[in-house]
């Protein structure tokens, strides 16, 4: 856990802490795409370009979900990036982890579609079903369940705690998903939006706030 | 300093929710409730209720998410990624911009069509100014002709009417001499009622008409 300044190391309770998700990496392959790219070696390019896919598209259609929160347009952002990524791999910097050269590079394409998207919005008065109205993301989804009936209590609990997310401001919203749930760095956070470190935290602290007091005011009504 | 009576608000359980996910710093001012925290069977009771709510969320929003990313999707994802990566660097074809069609080999025909329009044009004119002279040229003698067997006759009579001006127009093959004594004939002619006022001020008729008579 990061503190600042001695006095708190001995300060009790404290976990190790660092983001519990996975860390796809992939830069490794990254390098190998880029070299075989350099290389003129098409097929050994592409080869390597499938696996780097694999490994980051789950992870990158969470994100793309979250920001969007519309299936077929995080599928299209997702694919997108893939391309611009292969596109311009020449200037991917090996110092630098594929990562966060990667989610930055989706960050932007969903931004950019969220931006065609309001464009759109502003003209149409009508059939928002798509993608006039943020969606629960809970109906983004069909909930998975072993039975009939956990998949209902599932669904059920899903759709209230998701409920109590959408009632953050679009902005705590995005970040609490990129941070609290994704578990991406408010450093990265911050790239990805272009906001301050700082200004990411706080959003992240307030939305939690927020967030605790829907779900405390949901279980005093049940 | 904080006593057990005192005890933890929400801000700090979710600033040291944050810590622990390693989303967030402590500082210096964070020690005194932590030790609070570690001591106090309420408020620890209250974080972990606290993280409990908040890992539930967080485990809510993934496994929604994850409902979303099947294997059949991502596959079909991949698949179309591989596609269009594959089209690029196959070279993708080009169509032709409609911009770019009027410069292409679209634009053979349409060159060829215009040559055949300015000839036809050129060739339309050329038959036109042919059968113009033709008909012109023909009609000019008639008038001519008509013109000189007319004006012995009428001159000596002395009450000329005056040329019309397609007579004038139409007798290209009158000399100057002529060309200017018809004007003269037609200025002396008294009856020209136009003139008549000028001709009694400035012309003595028994003077001017026979010298006009004397050049027919």
């Amino acid at each position: 856990m990061p503190v600042r300044g001695d006095r708190t190391a001995e300060v009790p309770g404290r976990a190790a802490g660092p983001a519990d998700r996975p860390q796809p990496g992939g830069s490794e392959e990254a390098r190998r795409v880029k070299a075989a790219v350099l290389a003129g070696q098409t097929e050994l390019a592409r080869e390597a370009f499938a696996e780097l896919v694999g490994l980051h598209q789950r992870q990158a259609m969470r994100l793309a979900l979250y920001l969007l929160r519309d299936a077929a347009e995080a599928d299209e952002a997702v694919q997108d990036a893939f391309v611009k990524v292969f596109t311009h791999i020449l200037s991917y910097r090996e110092d630098l982890p594929f990562e966060a050269w990667f989610t930055r590079i989706l960050a932007n394409t969903c931004r950019d579609r969220q931006k065609a998207r309001r464009r759109r919005e502003r003209w149409e008065t009508i059939g928002f079903d798509r993608d006039g109205q943020s969606r629960s993301a809970v109906e983004m989804a069909q909930a998975p369940g072993h039975s009939p009936e956990d998949a209902l209590l599932g669904s059920e609990r899903r759709r209230e705690l998701m409920s109590a997310i959408d009632t953050l401001p679009r902005r705590q919203r995005d970040i609490l998903l990129l941070c609290h749930v994704e578990g991406q760095s408010p450093r990265d956070v911050a790239e990805m939006t272009g906001l301050t470190e700082s200004t990411v935290r706080v959003h992240l602290f307030r939305a939690l706030r927020k967030l605790r007091s829907a779900l405390e005011a949901g279980r005093v009504r049940r | 300093m904080f006593a057990a009576k005192r005890h933890l608000d929400d801000d700090v359980l979710i600033r040291r929710y944050l810590a622990d996910r390693g989303l967030a710093a402590l500082d210096a001012s964070d020690e005194a409730p932590l030790r609070h925290l570690a001591h106090c069977p309420a408020c620890e009771a209250r974080y972990d209720a606290l993280r409990d709510s908040l890992d539930e969320t967080r485990e809510a929003a993934i496994a929604t998410a994850e409902a979303v990313c099947t294997d059949d999707r991502l596959e079909h994802q991949r698949e179309r990624v591989l596609r269009r990566i594959d089209a690029m660097q196959s070279g993708a074809k080009v169509l032709p911009f409609p911009a770019a069609v009027q410069n292409g080999h679209a634009t053979a025909q349409p060159r060829v069509l215009r040559r055949w329009v300015a000839a036809a044009a050129a060739a339309g004119l050329l038959v036109g100014l042919a059968t113009g002279r033709m008909v012109f040229n023909g009609g000019a003698e008639t008038t001519a002709d008509a013109g000189r067997q007319i004006a012995p006759a009428s001159a000596p009579a002395a009450g000329r009417q005056a040329p019309t001006m397609r007579a004038l127009h139409g007798e290209p093959t009158l000399s100057d001499e002529e060309f200017l004594s018809e004007i003269e004939l037609a200025t002396a002619a008294p009856r020209t009622r136009e003139l008549r006022a000028i001709y009694a001020i400035t012309m003595d008729e028994s003077r001017s008409l026979p010298r006009t008579l004397g050049k027919d």
